[in-house]
């Protein structure tokens, strides 16, 4: 849930004076979605921990330098996150999801098991803004505009992208193997 | 929580909420321990000062002849500084006490330097020299000089980003195309030699260069053609594929996995230096695969020899019967059919035939529809074919609307459209998607 932005710029405030309960809160309000956002984009809980450690590494950082968020912080540390995500998929271009580092599934959960499965390898192939705003959109939740800021660009390029985005899904899934028939 | 989001396709909805509700669990004991360590940063950092702002300095006032003489020192000194001292300076690395020397040279140089070409080569060269002190670097062991270089490498491509050295339309002059083609050959060679932390480092260098070239490109013909060729080497985002260089942009839609020795079929725009800016990548053939595959594709003939024809960097070896119509000629554009022949590993050409270059290929691009002439409608200035096939999502395009159109451009240039999508009222950035 996105805190109310005055309440946010308070935490930002006592966070900038290096208020050690805020920067604690902040770790422990925003680390889980940047963990679960990680760990939808790559399906790799490893990955997903060293990109929140990175996250807020780089937010320590800015902070200290005095720059930093002065409000939006949850898209900022989206941004940062995204960033470093796609940096990771630059350097790694060819790597694939590994659906055996699962968690166990339930005889009765095989088909959304299945769905989950298929919708990551698909996005994990298409390009990373795609990705991402597929994945902050439809799964993080977040609006054209909350996308715009975290992916720094207008409204209307990220509906544009997210259009071109589903397309390119659709293609991807239908290659899948042995997809239900999707129209 | 936008669990039925209206802008999410129907029948795309089971996907995401299997995958909302899949979450592999996070370790706790893991969260625990990043937690932890986020917090021992949180301390560390407080009992470090923070970057402080730099002292102003109070200096006392100088006499006036104090001052000339300063002065006259160091115009002195300036002009001791002999061209003999530089032209030894050119070879120093890192550490060296000429190193300065050849750095200063080089920002002269750079001062000095208005035309926006020249000074392209100048970056460019003086960022290959950067690298190549990052190999030499490497290879005596001075890791933390050698980083040094390949920071002040991205200073370099930086500035080169800010001022690109041709305008758009214009064609790359051969000696930077030249230039760039070493420079890259330089950075993928300085990038095998480095350890794992530093190649890392490289690689990412190496993928900004490829955007920025990429981007620098941006002017790539309007045409939107394909080739079919083996994939040589694949570095990040910058890729060879039948022996010249493609690259991958955010806007590039990779289908499958490609490796290596596969035969891929790459659609975008071929750029005025003879790279390409792929839109998609698709695999035509895996390499070494099992099973007799065929490929049917257009390329350039580049070699035409008795037994073997090269098309598109693609080895072919000529069937005893194959059915060649007319007399293609090395450098013309041909259609190909070839199957793979498993057992000796090799592709055998049965059929070609020169064609023109151009097929109908899809397309997709966004703009403002301006106008409706009848079947006509103009859109980000283009006009556009649209028939009662044409399938229309969202709501009725109106004059003034912002539309994605998927379209496929015919022959004769001239553009079918498939699909349109209303997007928004609001234009996104107009330079974004012109076919």
């Amino acid at each position: 849930m996105a805190a109310s932005s005055t309440e946010e710029a308070r935490l930002l405030e006592r966070a900038r004076a290096w208020d050690r309960a805020a920067l604690a809160e902040i770790y422990d309000r925003y680390s889980p979605q940047i963990y679960r956002l990680a760990v939808r984009v790559t399906g790799d809980p490893d990955i997903a921990e060293e990109c929140v450690a990175e996250t807020f590494t780089r937010f320590l950082a800015a902070l200290r330098r005095g720059g930093g968020p002065r409000e939006h912080l949850r898209g900022y540390l989206f941004r940062i996150a995204h960033n470093w995500l796609n940096d990771h998929y630059r350097r790694r271009p060819t790597m694939r999801l590994d659906p055996e580092r699962d968690a166990p599934v339930a005889p009765d959960g095989w088909d959304a098991a299945w769905r989950a499965e298929a919708l990551r390898a698909a996005l994990a192939a298409l390009p990373p803004a795609q990705r991402t705003v597929l994945t902050l959109r439809f799964l993080e939740g977040l609006s054209p505009r909350e996308v715009a800021e975290v992916m720094g660009k207008s409204v209307g390029a990220v509906k544009v992208l997210q259009h071109r985005a589903l397309r390119a899904l659709r293609r991807q899934l239908r290659r899948a193997d042995g997809p239900p028939p999707l129209d | 929580m936008t669990r039925t989001d209206p802008e999410l396709p129907e029948d795309l909805r089971p996907y995401f909420e299997a995958a909302r509700e899949r979450i592999p669990p996070r370790d706790p004991a893991r969260a625990a321990a990043a937690r932890r360590a986020y917090l021992a940063q949180v301390a560390a950092l407080a009992a470090s000062a923070p970057n402080p702002e730099p002292p102003t300095v109070r200096r006392a006032p100088r006499r006036l002849w104090l001052r000339w003489a300063w002065a006259l020192a160091v115009l002195v000194l300036t002009l001791g500084l002999s061209v003999t001292t530089v032209q030894a300076a050119q070879h120093a690395l890192p550490g060296s006490p000429l190193y300065p020397v050849k750095r200063w040279s080089e920002a002269a140089r750079l001062a000095l330097t208005r035309d926006p070409a020249r000074r392209a080569t100048l970056l460019l060269t003086f960022a290959e020299t950067r690298v190549q002190e990052a190999r030499l670097l490497l290879q005596e062991g001075r890791l933390d000089q050698a980083e040094q270089a390949l920071a002040d490498l991205d200073a370099y491509l930086a500035q080169l980003a800010a001022h690109p050295p041709r305008a758009a339309g214009e064609a790359v002059p051969p000696e930077l195309a030249t230039l760039e083609e070493r420079f890259n050959a330089e950075l993928l060679t300085t990038a095998a030699l480095a350890p794992p932390p530093l190649r890392e480092d490289l690689l990412q260098v190496i993928n900004g260069w490829a955007a920025q070239h990429a981007q620098a490109l941006q002017h790539r013909s309007d045409e939107l053609t394909f080739f079919v060729g083996p994939v040589d080497d694949i570095q990040g985002q910058v890729w060879r594929v039948g022996d010249r260089p493609v690259y991958m942009t955010e806007e590039t839609l990779i289908y499958g996995v490609p490796h290596e020795g596969d035969l891929v079929e790459i659609l975008g725009h071929e750029n005025p230096d003879g790279s390409w800016t792929a839109l998609e990548v698709r695999i035509a053939a895996r390499r070494r695969a099992q099973q007799s595959t065929q490929v049917e594709f257009v390329g350039r003939l580049e070699h035409r020899g008795p037994t073997h024809w090269q098309v598109n960097g693609l080895e072919l070896t000529l069937a005893p019967q194959a059915d060649i119509v007319g007399d293609p000629q090395e450098g013309e554009w041909v259609e190909v059919a070839a199957v793979w022949d498993a057992r000796f590993q090799q592709w055998i050409l049965w059929h070609a035939e020169p064609v023109e270059r151009m097929y109908g290929v899809e397309v997709e691009f966004s703009g403002r529809l301006t106008a409706r002439e009848g079947s006509i409608w103009w859109i980000a200035g283009l006009p556009v074919e649209v028939t009662e096939a044409t399938k229309t999502t969202g709501p009725t395009p109106q004059v003034g609307d912002w539309v994605v159109v998927h379209a496929w451009r015919q022959v004769d240039g001239s553009l079918l459209a498939e699909e349109l999508h209303v997007v928004d009222a609001a234009a996104p950035d107009p330079d974004r998607d012109a076919p």
